[in-house]
């Protein structure tokens, strides 16, 4: 996967409500992010790259883009449909994405005000 | 002496190390100190404890394999914990100390025919081990999530108990206590490099060199150049996974890596009326009144390790995360009758882990959750969030009910595991067992393993305890050869 491919998940993942269009926190959990998925072991890399190229043709065939080019609505709303998908994989990939997302992002010392 | 630049292609020693978590470094150590030639290298860093906050999104990064991201396949996934870092997994533990069941260790004696560990023996090493690691209770309060579980506990009758520590006390002057963790850093590989051990962190042993029955070296990898390691004999203490794993991609597979053994553990998030989260301290109460099949206790219940347990999308979580120090994570860990392998994949370079949950272990893990339910309500929690795909906020038992007679759902919620060992069992049955009682490799004249790998089987608790107790017998097994 490259950065630009993770950025747009996160973006999509965190971004869905204008209170958290937080460029610094996109940024930092978008890097952190992606520092972990190229870490992964190879076992999980494949699949996750296979599915992350499925992702992107998802995309071209629904809305004639890949993902990153997509507008935002777009994006929040392919992640929709791959989350609530009947193929496992599929909700799998978002559910990956969402909880690592998650986790670096309420990890930051900096999130704690959207928590007060 | 700590090598941190690349020494000569080549280098010697009576002893090779290789692992330096309790197992390599209570061996390492004990070996130092009597005089051998010690060689430890360890494929990870070599970072102080202070290098990041405990169960931080940094210390991740910096200390777990693959940054946390380890996984044994099947129709259950299940993360596991791996460290890889100078001490292993004592640096990103609890530290928490549990003596092992006596009556699982004679099971050992009997099924896997261990040979030399009795009673009296065991409990000598256990001894020498607590007082090493300074084996403590904690002074102070304990956490208010651990208050809970004895609260919850005591209302039901239930057997609880406070965990001890490898934590070292010390009063300030504010009368507030300083607590340091007794890794392996700040304890046994100190002592090491003090006995003119050679340490060789950010070195991975690819591979033993065989001739016949005997190891006669290692190559290693060290910032890209390749180093033959030349020895007398080689201890292999690199884990449950990583053991197994060199050992198979050296040759040696005779029980090699067909027997990995964890405790999978569930987890839900519990919400209170009152504040209970501050975000410090590790909890310490565990509830033992089902042991050895289940065991209840607390986890680390930072803001993101409680969106790790939180159903939803992130703008859900951060609705119910403002709620956060009112909440905390529990537990629910089993020792399971499923087995898990290692295994070596052409052009792969890491060992694909698989683990087989059986439908008795997926019956206890439901019924775990449904126990932490009964607990966690007994102690004054107004609704408990559970990962299990299907369910809504639970407010009240009955809607556990479910769980508690018919098990987790097969594939229905995130299993973890922190805890493996097993996957080459010590013994004298040859027909099961990959070492001998005292972690020879059988049928091979200088190869040992000592570490998590050589536990035949769950010893009833967290399992570090056992596995320095052991460990520090084969070592000084070793001496006396």
């Amino acid at each position: 996967m490259n950065y630009l491919d993770v950025r747009s998940i996160v973006e999509s993942l965190i971004a869905e409500e204008a209170s958290l269009t937080h460029e610094f926190a996109i940024e930092t959990v978008a890097k952190a992010t992606y520092n972990k998925i190229e870490r992964m072991p190879t076992f999980l890399k494949i699949g996750m790259a296979i599915l992350a190229i499925v992702f992107n043709l998802y995309g071209l065939f629904k809305v004639g883009k890949i993902f990153r080019a997509q507008t935002i609505g777009q994006r929040i709303r392919q992640i929709e449909q791959w989350r609530h998908s009947s193929i496992k994989a599929f909700r799998e990939f978002v559910f990956f994405y969402e909880k690592l997302a998650c986790f670096i992002y309420f990890s930051q010392k900096d999130c704690e005000y959207d928590l007060q | 002496m700590i090598f941190n630049k690349t020494p000569q292609d080549k280098i010697s020693c009576e002893v090779l190390v290789i692992g330096s978590g309790p197992g390599g470094a209570i061996t390492a150590c004990l070996l130092a100190e009597a005089g051998v030639d010690v060689l430890l290298v360890e494929e990870g860093p070599f970072l102080p404890l202070s290098s990041s906050k405990s169960y931080s999104s940094e210390e991740m990064d910096q200390k777990y394999r693959h940054g946390g991201l380890t996984v044994a396949f099947g129709k259950n996934k299940i993360t596991y914990a791996e460290a890889r870092c100078v001490g292993g997994g004592s640096e990103i533990n609890a530290g928490l100390y549990h003596r092992p069941l006596m009556q699982r260790i004679e099971t050992w004696r009997h099924q896997y025919k261990v040979e030399g560990l009795d009673d009296a023996v065991l409990k000598t090493c256990l001894e020498e081990s607590e007082r090493d690691l300074c084996v403590s209770y904690m002074p102070d309060q304990l956490t208010t999530p651990s208050l809970k579980l004895k609260n919850g506990a005591e209302k039901l009758g239930w057997k609880f108990t406070e965990t001890a520590r490898c934590f070292k006390y010390q009063k300030k002057t504010d009368g507030t206590w300083l607590e340091q963790r007794q890794s392996m850093t700040e304890t046994f590989i100190p002592r090491a490099l003090q006995a003119s051990c050679r340490i060789m962190p950010d070195t991975k042993v690819k591979s033993l060199i065989l001739k016949g029955k005997k190891a006669v070296g290692a190559i290693a990898i060290k910032t890209a150049n390749s180093i033959k390691i030349d020895f007398q004999h080689v201890f292999v203490c690199a884990g449950a996974v990583q053991t197994p794993f060199l050992l198979r991609k050296s040759g040696i597979r005779q029980n090699i890596g067909n027997s990995l053994r964890i405790h999978p553990m569930v987890r839900l998030a519990a919400v209170f009326p009152e504040e209970i989260n501050d975000d410090t301290g590790v909890p310490a109460v565990q509830i033992e009144e089902f042991k050895p099949d289940l065991t209840l206790g607390c986890s680390c219940s930072s803001p993101g390790h409680l969106a790790l347990w939180l159903d939803g999308t992130l703008q859900e979580k951060q609705q119910r995360l403002k709620n956060w120090k009112h909440m905390a994570i529990f537990y629910a860990a089993i020792t399971a009758d499923g087995v898990g392998s290692i295994r070596c994949w052409p052009m792969i370079p890491e060992p694909f882990v698989s683990y087989k949950l059986t439908q008795t272990d997926l019956k206890r893990l439901g019924e775990g959750l449904f126990r932490l339910g009964e607990v966690l309500f007994a102690s004054g929690a107004t609704e408990l969030l559970v990962p299990v795909q299907g369910y809504e906020p639970i407010k009240q038992l009955s809607g556990l009910e479910g769980l508690g007679s018919r098990g987790l759902p097969s594939g229905g919620a995130p299993i973890t595991a922190i805890h493996l060992f097993s996957s080459c069992p010590m013994g004298e049955d040859k027909s099961k067992c990959a070492v001998n009682s005292f972690g020879k490799l059988h049928n091979y004249d200088n190869i040992y393993l000592n570490d998590a790998s050589i536990m035949p089987d769950s010893a009833g608790g967290n399992p570090q305890a056992t596995i320095m107790a052991i460990t520090r017998r084969n070592a000084k097994n070793f001496l006396q050869i």
